[in-house]
């Protein structure tokens, strides 16, 4: 058909640009993506100390073999300095369960879905929280030091 | 001021230093730039929209813990596609799903609400053609193209990180995949 190259750069370049066009209309960013994106500004939080995810692991069965449907409860590790925060995950109907202990005790919050909630925990700084929505979560904690408060931040995970 | 046309004006750098201070202009800005390519990434790894959505605010929320590090702003679109790259791998280990197989011919990742604006837009048999040509190369091309396709067009810095391949490469596959998508199409249609 063609034997010319300038025909067939010509085709292939008309193709791409068709493929660019129909890829984008077929899949654009949806606008609520593009609204989350702009809100993670405000949970910018210079003075909060980070604590980056140190370990992950999943968790069996007590029967000791992991369940073949769904996935396995995962033990997530955070750290800052000498501020432990660990939370296993499972998953439920009514959403995720969050199960975990931070070390030492403090006041805590739960952020998800653009929202933030605070946790009751007991004195040794156990914590549950029920009905945690799939996506990005993050938990903060109030830190009593001698210095005073510090808010001690887990990095985002995708739950 | 600006002048009328693309990317000349856009300064990461100096955006990245202004959204540290906390101003969301500048944020808005960044978050305008590279919103798609972070999005593109992460349906490249075939992620469903309610994944990719996850997927795309972690990588942000992860820009906006590290902006006080971040301060190149020529490393800045390579850097999110590392970190989507890195959440989405990090999401289909932990749902125990594979990896994109090639020979796969699903539609895109499968959930419901693909299928209906789907069919409608691809009622042009032209359109039709093409994607199904589309779908019939390996999944390594499409990823390569997919990404590729974003806007605006991504460097190849930033392509070579998001999909592991040497920079060297893209161009010659890229020229190898339109033109197995020419082959295809050639095939599959009647002039």
């Amino acid at each position: 058909m063609d034997g010319d190259p300038a025909d067939a750069e010509l085709a292939t370049a008309e193709l791409a640009t068709n493929l660019g066009r129909l890829l984008r209309r077929l899949d654009p960013v949806p606008g609520a993506v593009h609204e989350a994106a702009l809100a993670a500004i405000g949970w910018r939080d210079p003075d909060a100390e980070l604590a980056a995810l140190v370990g992950e692991e999943l968790v069996g069965t007590a029967g000791g073999t992991v369940p073949v449907r769904g996935t396995p409860p995962r033990l997530l590790t955070f750290q800052a300095g000498e501020v432990v925060i660990e939370m296993e995950v499972t998953e439920e109907s009514g959403g995720l369960h969050l199960v975990g202990q931070v070390v030492p005790p403090a006041a805590l919050s739960l952020s998800s879905r653009g929202r933030t909630r605070s946790l009751e925990a007991d004195a040794l700084g156990r914590f549950s929280a029920a009905g945690v929505p799939a996506g990005p979560v993050r938990l903060c904690a109030e830190v009593r030091r001698d210095t005073g408060t510090t808010r001690v931040c887990t990095e985002w995970v995708v739950l | 001021m600006l002048a009328s046309g693309v990317v000349a004006d856009f300064d990461a750098t100096e955006l990245l230093a202004r959204a540290a201070r906390g101003d969301t202009a500048a944020w808005a800005e960044l978050v305008g730039r590279y919103c798609e390519l972070v999005w593109t990434v992460a349906r490249a790894f075939r992620l469903s929209a309610a994944d990719a959505a996850d997927v795309s605010q972690a990588t942000w929320l992860r820009l906006v813990e590290h902006l006080g590090d971040i301060r190149q702003g020529d490393r800045l679109g390579a850097w999110l596609v590392t970190t989507a790259r890195r959440e989405a791998l990090g999401l289909i280990r932990r749902s125990g799903r594979d990896l994109p197989v090639e020979d796969t011919d699903t539609v895109w990742s499968g959930s419901v609400d693909e299928v209906g604006p789907e069919q409608t837009i691809l009622r042009r048999e032209r359109d039709a053609s093409l994607w199904r040509a589309f779908r019939g190369l390996p999944g390594a091309c499409q990823r390569l193209l997919q990404i590729l396709m974003a806007e605006p067009t991504p460097t190849y810095a930033e392509v070579s990180a998001a999909l592991e391949i040497p920079v060297g490469s893209i161009g010659p596959t890229r020229a190898r995949c339109l033109a197995s998508l020419r082959t295809l199409m050639s095939g599959s249609t009647a002039r």
